[in-house]
């Protein structure tokens, strides 16, 4: 035994032994115990699932164990082709085709989007804290709400805010375009309401505010909401990075020399400066 | 026009840290790259300077290395480790294992990001240096009467032999205790008399480095890769068996519950 590791307990706790879930249901097959000859998804038995299902809907089924009613099935529907493609400027986009062009390993691709997309700029890192303000939040009306912004009470919610300086009309006309079919829903007509309040004070509904709705509604849990918008986006994120992934090098942006600046004014903060280092002294 | 900031900055790039004069140096944060930094400073050095623009000594360096030989452990029961090894078992890459473990390591409760709110923990607790039995039972009150404060009552184990360690290597590069380190040892001889709980490596290294007046943010950045070669390791050792060799699970092994068999109604 180290002498440093002699203070070191073991608190003894019990992990598991077996893994659970409710999700998936596997039955062996009768030759090899780690085969299998039937898959269930919440009880559904996967065959039928592909003779009947769209994707979206077994999706659906994977989060919420239920197949969607008609009119989920087309919310959802709706939502996974709204939020499928982040478009080509996205900053995830572009960390996709940069990979691609720099001949990535092709498994590599797509998990460096959806890290990228993981931020909080047009991504999916606010989702669950927006659904979580939805859910707390819609017991109030709207104006109650933004008072209790401009009064300083509650801070600014997430899901609302601006891209490049201005409101994202385009979130909101995908967010329309969702409430179109869902004209029974009040959380989505009261964040309607709450976007036009939002609108007065130059902000409106993001694609994060956007998914976190739709989810909430849908009664996804707010833990599922980050990932979920990443899942959505990654056929569109994938398809950039592979669509560069055959060309050459130099059509990566690179920006010259001439429009390489650098300031070290701002953000330069040795504790040990260059002029006090031994640098000859340093092994 | 409210977009002109973005204007300013598009087909250009302002760096803060340096680039490359294609045929004439690289630079690092004021640094010739080639001219100044190899052979001369430690890869440490380096590692906190980009990650801060902090050029600190290599005694500080080293102690930030020797951090980061104490996170790297090759058990891949160590949750972020045996990301690392069903990677390699899988035929996952090294790098896209490894990178895996890493990524697994930003969590709010264990490995990387709790340094934020270590340091920001002892950062509050250096206010209270004479009341500080009135601020640890405050605390406690407020986890609901458990001990489970930030840097405090590590997982798995009681006690931390990697703080006698560190504590042995600051001695012998020339630190000494600080206000924050002080007022840690503290909350940690209330823990244990209290409930026999003792400092994690959170704790000290969220001390020590409130010490050297570095930020939470400054901290959590250097360490970014912290726990990298525990995690290779451990993909490294199962990437050459039989693939699906670490941790098989028979059909068996996992425990259904959910939705008993049913028919997709059309």
């Amino acid at each position: 035994m180290s002498s440093v590791s002699k203070n070191v307990r073991s608190r003894n706790e019990k992990f598991a032994t077996v893994l659970g879930t409710k999700i998936t249901e596997e039955i062996a097959s009768d030759h090899n115990p780690y085969l299998v000859k039937q898959v269930r998804y919440h009880g559904y038995d996967q065959t039928e699932l592909i003779d009947n299902c769209e994707v979206s809907d077994v999706v659906f089924l994977l989060f919420r164990g239920e197949l969607p009613n008609e009119n989920e099935r087309e919310i959802f529907r709706r939502l996974c082709v709204a939020l499928i493609n982040p478009g080509m400027r996205h900053p995830a986009t572009q960390a996709s085709i940069t990979a691609g062009v720099g001949k990535t390993i092709a498994v590599n691709v797509l998990p460096i989007a959806l890290s990228i997309y993981g931020g909080d700029f047009d991504g999916a890192a606010d989702v669950e804290e927006a659904m979580r303000s939805f859910r707390r939040l819609c017991r109030k009306t709207p104006q109650e709400i933004i008072a209790a912004i401009d009064r300083g009470e509650i801070e600014n919610i997430k899901g609302f805010g601006t891209l490049y300086g201005d409101v994202d009309q385009y979130s909101y006309d995908l967010f329309k375009n969702i409430l179109t079919v869902a004209n029974n829903s009040k959380l989505l007509k009261w964040v309607d309401e709450l976007n036009t309040l939002f609108n007065t004070k130059g902000q409106g509904i993001s694609k994060t505010g956007l998914c976190a709705a739709v989810l909430a509604e849908l009664g996804f849990q707010p833990r599922q909401g980050n990932g979920l918008m990443q899942l959505m986006a990654a056929p569109g994120l994938l398809a950039h990075g592979v669509e560069y992934a055959n060309k050459p090098l130099t059509s990566m942006l690179f920006e010259s020399d001439e429009n390489y600046e650098i300031n070290y004014d701002a953000g330069f903060d040795h504790s040990l400066q260059k002029d006090e280092l031994d640098l000859e002294g340093v092994a | 026009m409210n977009y002109s900031y973005w204007d300013d900055q598009r087909g250009k790039i302002k760096s803060k840290k340096g680039g490359w004069r294609v045929g004439k140096k690289v630079e690092c944060h004021g640094l010739d790259l080639m001219e100044e930094v190899v052979g001369k400073l430690s890869y440490m050095q380096v590692v906190i300077l980009n990650a801060t623009g902090k050029l600190v000594s290599k005694e500080l360096a080293e102690w930030f290395e020797a951090v980061h030989i104490c996170l790297s452990w090759p058990d891949p029961r160590i949750w972020c480790n045996r990301i690392g090894a069903l990677g390699g078992a899988s035929g996952a890459s090294t790098v896209a294992s490894t990178c895996s473990g890493v990524m697994a390591a930003d969590s709010i409760s264990y490995g990387i990001r709790p340094i934020i709110q270590g340091m920001k923990f002892i950062l509050k607790a250096g206010e209270f240096d004479a009341d500080i039995e009135d601020f640890v039972a405050n605390e406690i009150k407020n986890k609901g009467g458990k001990p489970h404060l930030m840097g405090y009552a590590r997982p798995v184990a009681n006690g931390d032999e990697r703080i006698s360690v560190l504590e042995r290597l600051s001695k012998k590069l020339g630190f000494t205790r600080g206000r924050y380190l002080d007022t840690a040892f503290k909350i940690e001889s209330i823990l244990d008399r209290d409930f026999s709980e003792s400092m994690n490596l959170n704790g000290y290294v969220s001390a020590f480095l409130s010490d050297q007046c570095f930020t939470p943010k400054e901290s959590y950045r250097v360490f970014s890769v912290v726990l990298s070669s525990g995690v290779a390791a451990c993909s490294v050792d199962y990437s050459d068996r039989e693939k699906g060799s670490f941790a098989p699970l028979r059909v068996e092994d996992i425990a259904y519950s959910g939705s008993a068999k049913r028919e997709v109604i059309v």
